[in-house]
């Protein structure tokens, strides 16, 4: 058994307000526990809220954080991750290999005395960083396969096997080329790799595919190459690899709750052709999936 | 839509059809699996792909009823499938070539002449 609950659900920037209120503001943070471990998965401002639960269970922390990639929406939140800053807790930091700069340095950089008044290297609880690059591992017992995705600079989408079943976790991605017809956006890992297929083995039959949904088709034809997906690919792919249950995710700062209500029923629609059997959320803060 | 799919491989033994499908892919075939057979006739129907390979030992779900669906199917009946299978009796040989099967062919295959099947499957 596995809890999959949801802290944060935005992409690019957090959008706090009445508007927004019902799916949430906050940027991207997923968490899953199971057989008493602890996964999060990216570091967004959602990441506070779960910092503040695990604060009030007044509990040792010891987890493993997974950050899909270095934008900001997905660490922006650790600087407010309270338990990191407690002593006696620990947190292994994963994240992609980084061609320039090691995972740490990115982190401490954004904390650096200019931006914030506490440094990384000052928050008291063990920090532990590992990179990761595209391939198997096994995490505290769990099996978990990383795959570049395609999105500016290198990001993963992590995908752990619990139970026989796979959770699958692509916060910030766009179709490739071969899928859609268009240049690649400017990921390092994946350049002259064309990943449709593999992307789409991937997530094959997957318990739970947590997927980019940020934009409209129409919306997407002016975004070509920023590293999302139309909500039309991202369930057209869940379609086809019979995935059990789809998660739209990273949505656009510009859609208010009642438009992703409707790119919800949209997305239901279009599954309704594809393949019925697939159920289709769209993320909101508080959303607890069981497998 | 946004991607063709050459073959589609329907069987719920997991082990078996990762095994088949990395077989497939390294011959350069673009194959999707389907775990649950019951989502199998809405997959075909959806993607149309080139080629369909049935298992007919599932021991959840009949084979043969898929089969017959598959070919009862107007979006799907055209679409030639290979029926793959451990079974040798002649009945099931019969059985499945009377509900439409285009090809049959008994496990344990090798590789080349699977890939001879489907390469004439396709060719047709
Ligand atoms: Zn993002
Ligand atoms: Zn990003």
């Amino acid at each position: 058994m596995a809890l999959v609950k949801f802290w944060g659900v935005r992409g690019s920037i957090s959008t706090p307000g009445p508007s927004t209120v019902r799916y949430g503001g906050n940027t991207s943070c997923v968490s899953i526990e199971v057989q008493n471990n602890l996964f999060i998965l990216d570091a967004g401002t959602g990441i506070r809220l779960l910092g503040n639960e695990l604060m009030r269970k007044k509990q040792p922390v010891n987890a493993n954080i997974f950050i899909s990639h270095m934008h900001w929406d997905h660490i922006q939140g650790i600087p407010f991750f309270k338990p990191a800053f407690v002593k006696g807790n620990s947190f292994n930091i994963y994240g992609p290999k980084d061609t320039e700069k090691g995972l740490s340095k990115i982190l401490a950089d954004q904390m650096n005395p200019t931006y914030f008044p506490v440094e990384l290297s000052d928050m008291g609880s063990k920090l532990t960083f590992k990179t990761l690059v595209e391939g198997q591992y096994t995490i505290a017992g769990i099996s978990l396969e990383c795959l570049y995705v395609n999105h500016p600079g290198n990001a993963l989408g992590y995908k752990f096997i619990i139970d026989g079943k796979a959770i699958v976790y692509i916060s910030d991605n766009e179709p490739f080329p071969s899928a859609l017809n268009h240049p690649i956006s400017s990921s390092e890992a994946v350049i002259g790799e064309d990943g449709s297929e593999k992307l789409v083995d991937f997530i094959e039959n997957a318990d739970i595919l947590i997927h980019d949904a940020q934009y409209t088709w129409k919306e997407y034809q002016n975004k070509v190459t920023w590293g999302h997906s139309p909500i039309d690919y991202t369930v057209d792919i869940g379609a086809r690899a019979d995935v059990h249950r789809l998660v739209l995710f990273h949505h656009d700062p510009m859609h208010d709750d009642s438009t992703i209500d409707k790119l919800l029923s949209y997305a239901r629609e279009k599954s309704m052709e594809l393949n019925p059997s697939m159920k289709i959320y769209a993320a909101s803060e508080g959303l607890e999936l069981y497998i | 839509m946004f991607l063709p799919t050459d073959i589609l491989l329907i069987d719920d033994s997991t082990d078996h059809l990762i095994l088949s499908k990395q077989l497939l892919q390294n011959n350069g075939f673009r194959v999707r699996s389907v775990h649950n057979p019951e989502n199998a006739l809405q997959l075909a129907s959806t993607y149309q792909p080139k080629l369909i390979i049935l298992d007919i030992m599932m021991p959840k779900i009949d084979g043969f009823a898929i089969l017959k669906k598959i070919k009862e199917n107007t979006k799907t009946q055209k679409i030639p499938v290979i029926v793959l299978t451990g079974k040798t009796f002649p009945p099931d040989r019969k059985k499945a070539f009377a509900l439409g099967a285009n090809a049959f062919l008994s496990k344990p295959i090798t590789t080349g002449s699977l890939i001879e099947a489907i390469q004439q499957q396709m060719r047709n």
